[in-house]
């Protein structure tokens, strides 16, 4: 499966559970509200940035967030 | 020897296949974390057959430089763990001395129990030269065998003139 796929305006992110938390996940999460909208549906984690960026990036650094907040955890 | 590395130039990103029996699964993390500055990582596999970790770098840098520096990181991680694994028991035995110091030999006591309230502390009977009383307080406080050391008014008196 794609762990990055870019539909339109919206990156969706596919987790592996057996490396990527839950919690760290949900932190993460919580913590991109505030750039992004956040769903999380059957294709995966979908972020849509409020304001127009690159989209990818916003992809690749929530996958390096939610890695640091696993480390600090 | 098969090298771990897969480049692909043209999307720009490495990837490096990791034997989970050799090095676990902390320590892959561990690793990958360390390259958070510089690359995005992303993880991915099976835990019981391979680690899957591709690395984009962030900045222009040579793939095969990234992958073998994640190779590097992952030799260092692991022989970080099987030293903190070596040192456990001297660690513990060191912790326990530490913690031992404070306690009255049947276990580890971190608060004062009541008894502790009756005895005298430490502060209060140790020698304390300032406080004693002072039975000959014109003396001064340095020898003078010679006498040289009063004050010109004591010795002299006033200057009426001033």
């Amino acid at each position: 499966m794609e762990k990055i796929k870019i539909i339109d305006n919206q990156v969706i992110l596919n987790f592996n559970k057996q490396f990527y938390s839950d919690d760290a996940i949900e932190m993460a999460i919580r913590d991109f509200s505030e750039i992004c909208e956040v769903d999380e549906t059957d294709k995966g984690l979908c972020l849509t940035p409020k304001e127009k960026t690159e989209i990818n990036l916003i992809g690749l650094e929530f996958y390096n967030y939610v890695l640091g907040v696993m480390k600090n955890n | 020897m098969k090298s771990n590395l897969e480049i692909n130039k043209k999307k720009g990103f490495v990837i490096v296949s990791v034997n989970p029996k050799i090095y676990p699964l902390d320590v892959v993390m561990s690793a990958a974390y360390i390259f958070t500055d510089k690359c995005y990582v992303l993880v991915d596999g099976d835990l019981s057959e391979e680690i899957i970790v591709e690395l984009r770098p962030k900045d222009k840098q040579e793939l095969e430089d990234l992958g073998r520096d994640f190779n590097n990181e992952l030799v260092n991680y692991a022989t970080y763990a099987i030293q903190t694994l070596k040192n456990e028991n001297l660690r513990q035995a060191i912790i326990n001395r530490v913690l031992l110091t404070n306690s009255d030999g049947n276990g580890v006591s971190l608060s004062h129990s009541e008894t502790d309230n009756d005895k005298p502390k430490p502060w209060e009977t140790e020698d304390k030269p300032w406080e004693k009383e002072d039975s000959s307080e014109d003396k001064p406080w340095f020898d003078d065998p010679e006498g040289i050391a009063v004050p010109w008014e004591e010795k002299y008196g006033k200057d009426k003139d001033n």
